[in-house]
């Protein structure tokens, strides 16, 4: 019997064992980082699909609607707290009031505006004022135009009046009204959720 | 040009044979004289005095260097035996080794290979059988052939002793005859002669003996030696091959210089041991009835020398026959010698040449090891596609999750805007309210006074105030009562009544009334104070904001 001794296997096992080194260093270097971003991307569609399962098992609720309707509420709000807070426009205003009521406005004196801040932790600011208003006319017309006062102008408020002159419905009655009115502007962030809606 | 091929060589004290072997075909055959007297100083001399002759030969053949050859030989020290053993498989040929080992001892740590020629069913007189060639040859012999081969630029890859083709070819002729009667199948080479017995089907012996048709071209050219006309190998063989086994009276060539009673007594001797050896196999290997009704058929090269089938039958007193190949092959087949057995000869089945053996062992080696690099790279390989389409197919996957997760991100994003949007909202619904304060219903407070039995009443001021946010709402009415004796009833009374009647007014009240006297008699001067109901701005906020 023949037998191959180590000296002669010796060649072969470092042939050996330099190529196993080689392939392992070339499994390394290229193989190795794809498993690696396999184990990565499995992650990322696992969590990926359970999310989307999630979802659809939530219910696609639609806060794009939301949204609108929030920001409608809000456009009404402001449109309601501002109605009356341009002192510019309020001339107008108090004319077409005292027009429909039927009264005649003698003097309208806008006072000072002060501002104001909202509650802690919001943004809200704005400015308010107080508006004298001179008015004669038949007393019930009188309550009319202090009713379209507290009505029609938004968040506008008849903080104080007084009446004086005859009692009855036949004498004219010389009012002072004075209401008080609010300017609030619309903070930066609503106005960005706003754009994206 | 010489071009690396397959070879076959065949080794015999008269001469080198030599094959291209195409296809399981020879191709090209030539044949090299050698002057047997000198065989065994040449094996003495390490097979280097036959080198001129082998080159020559290589050269003829067109081999180029390298091409790979297959020799037959007859050598000095070659065993061969054929062990009839009661196993099959592996174990057969562990008892044949077994046998050989213990018939020759001195063979021990000789070469070996071994083949098992046929195996034979159990019968109801005889258990199952191997016939098991055993072949042994010194590991120097067989490193002389290896160098002689070497030294001609060839690589021998096997070597066949001679007798181990003789057996194989009586064999193979003992297969291919379809008689069951008893019978003895002669094949007779160069050198060797293989000798099978046979009765009732089965193979009773299988020998190889040192003999052949060698011994017959001697006598041709000792014959005409004496005669004294020299006769070389080449015209001894071809007169033999034509002529055949003379028989008195008879000349073997044209010319009439060689008479058959010249040759004949010199061929006696061979002729007369090839029928001794005959004899003896059968009666040793077939019971006696058997024996004395054997037949003989020849086979082999020596078979087509003409005449020998009836010289033998008249010695051995039984019939003779011809097996019909060697009728076919003439003179090609002593031409060709032991090449056409070799060509057929299966692999593995000779002795291997330790040289050979390192070396085949060492490309195994070397072949598993590139085998093993090669599967690991395939499987790298396999690994890196199988990784690669991995990330294609997540990577596919995630691209078709993507429209879903920005979706959900989207909408992640638009809920939380409206969430703070939300908060805004209320936030400034409450700012809105406590700025804006609280309402009262003025209108309905001077409504319920229009609407008082005001009869001796003067109102001289009515005033309103809400005080600071408006929860304050208060009413203050000032007047006066003319000469309220006349008046009859409690007018104040009556129109406290009416204010609180209202579902606006908290409370009304009498804040301080006295009693004047005029020129025009008593006045009552009074001031009410009506406390309104407020309502909070937010209310209304609420009803701003209703679609």
């Amino acid at each position: 019997m023949i037998t191959m001794s180590w000296h002669e296997l010796m060649p072969h096992v470092r042939r050996s064992l330099a190529g196993v080194v080689a392939l392992s260093g070339v499994w390394y270097m290229v193989v190795s980082p794809s498993h690696r971003e396999v184990r990565s991307l499995k992650a990322q569609v696992e969590s990926a699909k359970a999310l989307v399962c999630e979802d659809a098992a939530a219910g696609h609720d639609e806060p794009l609607l939301v949204m609108d309707q929030l920001g409608t509420r809000m456009d009404r709000l402001y449109t309601w707290a501002n109605a009356s807070g341009e002192p510019s426009k309020l001339y107008e205003e108090y004319r077409r009031l005292a027009q429909k009521a039927g009264v005649r406005v003698d003097r309208i004196d806008p006072g000072s505006p002060a501002s104001f801040k909202g509650q802690a932790g919001t943004e809200f600011r704005g400015e308010s004022f107080v508006c004298s208003v001179d008015i004669t006319g038949e007393f019930p017309r009188i309550v009319k135009f202090i009713e379209s006062c507290s009505r029609e102008l938004g968040s506008a408020r008849v903080s104080s009046f007084r009446l004086a002159g005859g009692t009855t419905d036949q004498n004219l009655v010389a009012a002072s009204v004075e209401t008080t009115h609010l300017r609030m502007e619309r903070p930066a962030v609503q106005a960005n959720a706003e754009d994206a809606r | 040009m010489l071009t690396r091929r397959d070879i076959a060589i065949a080794l015999t004290p008269a001469a080198i044979r030599g094959a291209v072997m195409v296809g399981g075909r020879i191709e090209k055959s030539e044949r090299i004289r050698l002057d047997n007297t000198r065989w065994q100083e040449a094996w003495k001399e390490g097979l280097r005095p036959l080198d001129s002759a082998l080159s020559a030969l290589v050269q003829k053949l067109g081999a180029g260097p390298g091409s790979l050859v297959r020799l037959a030989y007859v050598g000095p020290r070659t065993r061969v035996d054929v062990c009839t053993v009661p196993a099959r498989g592996q174990a057969a040929l562990n008892a044949a080794c077994l046998t050989a080992t213990s018939n020759w001892p001195e063979s021990r740590d000789a070469l070996r290979a071994m083949d098992v020629l046929l195996e034979e069913p159990a019968t109801k007189e005889q258990p199952a059988r191997s016939h098991v060639l055993v072949m042994l040859e010194d590991v120097g012999s067989v490193n002389v052939l290896h160098a002689w081969i070497a030294r001609a630029g060839l690589r021998c890859t096997e070597i066949a002793p001679s007798q181990g083709l003789a057996v194989r070819g009586a064999l193979k002729m003992a297969r291919g005859s379809g008689s069951s009667s008893p019978e003895a199948i002669v094949w007779i080479g160069e050198d060797v002669v293989g000798i099978v017995a046979r009765a009732a089907g089965r193979v009773e012996v299988i020998r190889a003996v040192d003999l052949g048709f060698a011994p017959l071209v001697d006598a041709v050219m000792h014959a005409g030696a004496v005669a004294g006309r020299a006769i070389g190998p080449e015209e001894a063989s071809r007169l033999l091959c034509t002529a055949g086994v003379p028989y008195r009276g008879q000349t073997m060539d044209a010319e009439g210089t060689l008479p058959g009673s010249a040759v004949l007594p010199l061929m006696q001797s061979v002729i007369q041991r090839l029928v001794v050896e005959t004899k003896q196999t059968l009666r040793f290997a077939l019971g006696e009835a058997d024996a004395v009704r054997a037949s003989v058929v020849l086979g082999g090269p020596g078979a087509s020398i003409p005449g020998l089938g009836e010289t033998l039958a008249s010695q051995l007193d039984r019939p003779v026959a011809l097996q019909s190949e060697s009728n076919a092959r003439g003179t090609d087949a002593i031409e060709l010698g032991p090449l056409p057995d070799l060509l057929e000869m299966k692999r593995g089945t000779s002795l291997v040449p330790p040289v050979e053996y390192a070396r085949r062992r060492q490309r195994g080696l070397l072949m598993c090891s590139a085998c093993g690099l090669f599967l690991a790279a395939g499987l790298v390989s396999a690994d890196a596609l199988r990784t690669s389409r991995e990330v294609g197919r997540l990577t596919a996957e995630m691209a078709a999750l993507k429209p879903q997760l920005d979706d959900m991100e989207a909408r992640a994003t638009r809920r939380q805007q409206s969430s703070m949007l939300a908060g805004q909202l209320a936030s400034l619904s409450k700012t809105a309210s406590q700025l804006a304060g609280e309402r009262a219903g003025w209108a309905a407070a001077l409504g319920a006074l229009s609407r008082a039995p005001l009869a001796g009443i003067e109102l001289d001021d009515v005033s309103g105030s809400g005080g600071r946010d408006g929860s304050e709402a208060e009413l203050v009415i000032h007047g006066r009562v003319e000469n309220p004796a006349a008046e009859g009833g409690d007018v104040l009374g009556a129109l406290l009544a009416e204010f609180t009647r209202s579902p606006l007014v908290d409370s009304a009240r009498v804040g301080s009334t006295r009693t004047e006297m005029t020129e025009d008699g008593k006045v009552q001067r009074f001031s009410l104070i009506v406390k309104l109901r407020t309502l909070p701005s937010a209310v209304l906020a609420q009803q701003q904001e209703a679609p």
